[in-house]
This record gives structure tokens, C-alpha cells and sequence, in this order.
């Protein structure tokens, strides 16, 4: 036996050719198992994992990104919302300024309007005084001219007396 | 009685079968095949088993899962490209091999299935004739592009083109032969050292200093092994990867 | 060293064979037992320099690594949710702001329509008073001077009568005075 197993030992069991099919079926069959375990266990497994993780982390960067986007049109929206606001209001001010100019027009013609119609009767009345002023005036100073006359102790007739005013009169 | 040292440091690589007989035919299972298995199962432990949880914060398996997968994975995309990505099965493969192969060898007593330079020169074959047949179908006839180098005058080119062939045909033989060489070469040093340690019984008077000395020349063997052992296996990938982007781009 | 003792005594059992195909696994004669001492040795070491510690703790620092990634991104989405949440509810708040601004503006209108109303009101009044005034003032003007008239014509028709009447007399200093007088009392 010792010889045998002498005679099987070769300087190097690496050169021992007579191991070499059985060295490349088994190597062959390894590789196929390995090539099977990684493909359908272990790529599947890890690799998942590793592309969950990276996936997780990129949606949520991602939908940090959108909700960004959303804050800022939402922030956009809210500043055109209170600019709108602000440019109402300011036609509603500029509105009511209108409508009070106008009010203010109308009611500064109405009252220009009475004011001119009183001064119209005014001047319809004065110009009545001066119209009734002869005949007033002729009868206050035949009166005032007789009694003036009189206290004199002029004698003086109703008819002198008429004659002298309408001469003044004329005069 | 043994009274002088016999050494046997070859003897560790033997194809054998496991359940016994002496003649290994093809289908035979041998120490080998075992190794070869063991293997299988100490991937199945570390990927699949070890990252069963799917964690999204992962635990402490299951993240030595995902570093000994990104690894690769980083190796791939950054050696190879974006584009070799669909490749990266097969390199995890070969890595996958290599490196169970290379570190289980560690385990005294145990076979280094990586020291054949059968299954290396297989392995780099197979690199060989698959990165050679992709640059084809791949690129077609621009693939010769690869031996034409067009940053060179034209009048070395030819002469370039021949020296740019003959290493592309020993790129398996080197790919193949620097594996086995290394995991051979360690272990084979760590039986001499071994050997050694047997003085301490045949001499007393000189074993007391030569046996602690081949024990700690071992143990510092191993911290360099461990070493070897991922690197070569790092480097049997990483060169996969240089051969599988050549294919892929092959214009200098 | 207790371990290298009790190599050393299973080395030195008798039944050791002569034989070096028949060594025995437990012995120095045989390498891989003294690789299988040199390993454990070296395992010994890695243990001692808290190598698996230290690679415990790498994976957990990874670990947590990958924990705060994934709450950092979560926070970063959060608090985009609460900017976004607050712009909400700032724009549901919006319109009663909106509102709010109108009716004021509304109503301030409103107060300062009144407000000129009232200004405009009592301006009308003045006018129409002053007018009125005016006007009054100029009807006395009018009939003072009717009546002035009236008593200077008086007054010099009358004069005139008693001229006539007294020429002879030749009092005229006295009538002139006396006429003064009348007219004096009539004003």
C-alpha cells in the first residue's frame, strides 16, 4: 500500500494529468451552482436591498423637490391672492371716489342752481322795488314835503305840493 | 521512530477520493470536490442566509453581505464601466469562487482547491474565451482595433500588433498561473515550516529553539496568507474586469 | 506553552509509529497538526487585537451610516411637507384675508363718501346762506335808497314850496336850518 500510494505521488499533484477531467467537471458543476445561487438568490436579494435603500433615499429627495415646488406656487398663489386682494380694494377706494365726485358734481350744480334761481327772484325783486320805487317815492315825498311844509308853517296844497315833488322828480 | 526530517510539502495538493478507491475518474468525488462544496455553502451562509432579513437598515450579516456584494459590484462599474454592469453576475461568480476557494484554503487540514492550476487555468480559459468571443460580437472586426495601437508610429505598429497578440494569448496562462502560483507557494512554505517543528523530538537541544520558531514563522505565514488570499483573489477579478472592458472597448 | 507541553508528550507516546505513512494526526511529526497550532495561535492573536470587535463595530458604524441617510432624506421630506403644509393652510387663510381687505377698503370708502356728503352738505348751506344774505342785503339796499330818494326829493320839494311862499320874508337861513332839522329827524 505504501508503494502504491508512493508510486501515486507525483513530485507535483498540480501536473497530474490523469485529475485534470475530473478537476473541470466538478470545477464546471461549482461555477454552474454559484452562477445559479448568485443570479437567482443572491443579486436578487442584495441587490434589492441595496436598490430599496438607494430608492427610498432618492423619493423621498424627490418628493421633497415637488413639495418644494408645491410650497413655492402655493406661496406664489397666496402672494397673487393677496395682491388681488389689495388691487380690489384699491378699485372699490377709486370706485367710491368716483361715485362721491360725482354726488359732490351733482350736488354742487344743484346747489349752484338754487343759488342762481335765488338771485334770479332776488333780482326779479329788487328790480320790482325799483319798478314801484316812482310811484312809493312820489307819494312818500308829496307826504314827507307836505309835512315838512306844514311844520314850516307854509301853507301848502295837496296840489303845490304835487307839483313841486314831480318837478324834483324830473329834475 | 521518525529521526530526521521528511519533507512532504506537495503532498497536501493530492486529488483524492473521499470515499475511497484510488482512481479518480471524472465523475469522482475527491477532497476537492468537498472543498468545492463547502464552498458552495459558505456563499449560500454569507449571501443568501446572511442577508435573509432584507433589512433597509441592515444588520450585521446582512451588511457584510452588502459590502462583499458592493465591492464587486463598485469593482464592475468602476474598472469596466456603466456599460459592463451586465456582466457583473458572472464576475460576482469568478469572485465569489475564487475568494471562498482562496480563504476555506486557510483551514489546516483543509484542500487548496485554488492551487490547481486545472481549475485556475479553467477559470482563465473560460475569461479567456468569453471576453474574446464578446469583443467579437460585440465589435466585429474593430475588436482587432485592440492590437493596432494608434497612439504608436505607424512603423512600431506592426510590430506592435505582434507583441500586442502574444500577450493577449498569455494573459490566460499568467491570469491562471499567478493564482494557483500564490495559494500553491503558501501553503507548500507553511508544510516546510511544519516540518521543522518536528526537531523539538528528534534533538531536543535545537528543537527548543527551531520548533517555536516554525510555529511563529507559521503563524506569521498565516497573517500573510490571509492577505494573499484576498488579494489574489481581488486580483484574478480586477483582471477579469480589465480583459471584459477591452472586449467592451477595444480602440486605444 | 501548556498546549507545545502536551504536543510534546503526544509526540513522544511509544505508539507513535516508526512508519512516517503511519504518523499519527496529534503529532509534531506530522505538519498539518503543527498548522493546525500555528492557526489557532494566529486565531488566538486576532482575537486578542479585537479584530472581529473591530470589524463588528465597522459594520455597525455602516450601519449606522445607512440609518441616518435614510432619516436625513425622511426629514428633508418632512420638513418640505411642513413648508408646503403651512403655505396651505396660509393660502386657506388667504381668502379671509382677501375678504377682509375689501371690506375694509369698503367700508372706508363708505366713511369717506359720508364724510364728504356731510362736508358738502354744510359747504351747500353756507353758500345758499351767504347767497341769501346777500341777496337780503341788496332788496334793504335797494329800498333804502328808494326811500332816500324819496326824502331828498321830499325835502327839496318842499324846499322849493316855501321858497315860493317865502321869498318877501327873506328867511332863508332860518327855513335851510329848520329844513336841516326835518331832515335830520326823518333820517
Amino acid at each position: 500500500m505504501a508503494t502504491e500510494a508512493a508510486t501515486k505521488t507525483v513530485a507535483m499533484p498540480q501536473l497530474d494529468f490523469s485529475t485534470y477531467v475530473n478537476q473541470f467537471f466538478w470545477l464546471l458543476v461549482t461555477l454552474v451552482v454559484i452562477y445559479f445561487v448568485v443570479t437567482r438568490l443572491v443579486i436578487p436579494r442584495i441587490g434589492g436591498v441595496l436598490a430599496d435603500r438607494k430608492s427610498t433615499i432618492e423619493r423621498d429627495i424627490a418628493a421633497a423637490e415637488e413639495l418644494k415646488q408645491k410650497a413655492i406656487s402655493a406661496e406664489a398663489a397666496y402672494n397673487q391672492a393677496l395682491a388681488d386682494a389689495r388691487s380690489e380694494a384699491a378699485r372699490i377706494v377709486e370706485a367710491a371716489r368716483a361715485e362721491i365726485k360725482k354726488d359732490l358734481d351733482e350736488a354742487t350744480s344743484r346747489a349752484d342752481a338754487e343759488i342762481m334761481a335765488k338771485s334770479a327772484e332776488s333780482e326779479k325783486r329788487i328790480a320790482a322795488i325799483r319798478d314801484s320805487a316812482l310811484e312809493s317815492v312820489t307819494q312818500v315825498a308829496h307826504e314827507t314835503a307836505a309835512e315838512i311844509v306844514a311844520v314850516m308853517g307854509g301853507s301848502a296844497d295837496a296840489e303845490a305840493v304835487s307839483a313841486a315833488v314831480a318837478a324834483r322828480l324830473k329834475g | 521512530m521518525a529521526s530526521s526530517l521528511t519533507f512532504h510539502p506537495m503532498e497536501q495538493f493530492t486529488v483524492s477520493p473521499l470515499f475511497g478507491g484510488h482512481e479518480v475518474h471524472w465523475y469522482t468525488i475527491t477532497n476537492q470536490t468537498l472543498w468545492m462544496a463547502i464552498g458552495i455553502c459558505c456563499i449560500l451562509l454569507l449571501l443568501v442566509i446572511g442577508a435573509r432579513a432584507r433589512a433597509l437598515v441592515p444588520g450585521r450579516s446582512q451588511s457584510a453581505a452588502e459590502v462583499f456584494y458592493s465591492f464587486v459590484h463598485n469593482m464592475v462599474r468602476d474598472v469596466t464601466g456603466e456599460d459592463a454592469l451586465p456582466y457583473f453576475p458572472y464576475v460576482l461568480t469568478i469572485f465569489c469562487f475564487v475568494f471562498f476557494a482562496n480563504t476555506l484554503s486557510l483551514i489546516p487540514t483543509s484542500f487548496a482547491v485554488t492551487s490547481h492550476v486545472a481549475v485556475t487555468g479553467l477559470l482563465a480559459i473560460i475569461v479567456f474565451l468569453s471576453v474574446t468571443i464578446l469583443g467579437f460580437v460585440k465589435n466585429g472586426a474593430h475588436f482587432l482595433e485592440l492590437f493596432w495601437v494608434k497612439s504608436a508610429p505607424w512603423y512600431v505598429r506592426p510590430a506592435l500588433a505582434v507583441i500586442e497578440l502574444i500577450s493577449y494569448f498569455v494573459r490566460p496562462v499568467s491570469h491562471s498561473i499567478r493564482l494557483a502560483g500564490n495559494m500553491m507557494a503558501g501553503h507548500a512554505v507553511m508544510e516546510v515550516f511544519a516540518t521543522f517543528a518536528a526537531l523539538i523530538v528528534i534533538s531536543p537541544l535545537v528543537g527548543v529553539f527551531v520548533t517555536p520558531l516554525s510555529l511563529a514563522a507559521i503563524t506569521a505565514m498565516y497573517a500573510l496568507e490571509v492577505l494573499v488570499a484576498v488579494v489574489q483573489a481581488y486580483i484574478f477579478t480586477i483582471l477579469t474586469c480589465v480583459y471584459l472592458k477591452d472586449a467592451l472597448h477595444p480602440s486605444h | 506553552m501548556k498546549r507545545l507541553a502536551i504536543l510534546a508528550m503526544l509526540a513522544a507516546t511509544p505508539a507513535m509509529a516508526a512508519e512516517e505513512h503511519a504518523v499519527p494526526f496529534f503529532s509534531l511529526h506530522n505538519p498539518p497538526f503543527v498548522v493546525v497550532i500555528a492557526f489557532l495561535i494566529f486565531l488566538g492573536i486576532v482575537v486578542k487585537a479585537k479584530v472581529p470587535g473591530m470589524v463588528g463595530k465597522a459594520l455597525d458604524t455602516r450601519a449606522d451610516q445607512i440609518r441616518k441617510d435614510l432619516e436625513e432624506a425622511r426629514l428633508i421630506r418632512e420638513e418640505a411637507q411642513m413648508i408646503l403644509a403651512s403655505y396651505e393652510r396660509k393660502q386657506k387663510e388667504v381668502q379671509a384675508q382677501a375678504d377682509r381687505i375689501v371690506a375694509q377698503a369698503k367700508s372706508e370708502a363708505q366713511t369717506a363718501a359720508d364724510q364728504a356728503k356731510a362736508d358738502l352738505k354744510a359747504s351747500i348751506a353756507r353758500r345758499l346762506a351767504a347767497a341769501e344774505e346777500q341777496i337780503a342785503s341788496a332788496e334793504q339796499a335797494a329800498m333804502r335808497e328808494v326811500r332816500d330818494r324819496a326824502i331828498t326829493v321830499a325835502v327839496a320839494a318842499a324846499g322849493d314850496l316855501l321858497t315860493k311862499q317865502m321869498n318877501a320874508k327873506s328867511a332863508n337861513a332860518l327855513i335851510d336850518d329848520a329844513i336841516g332839522q326835518v331832515g335830520a329827524r326823518l333820517n
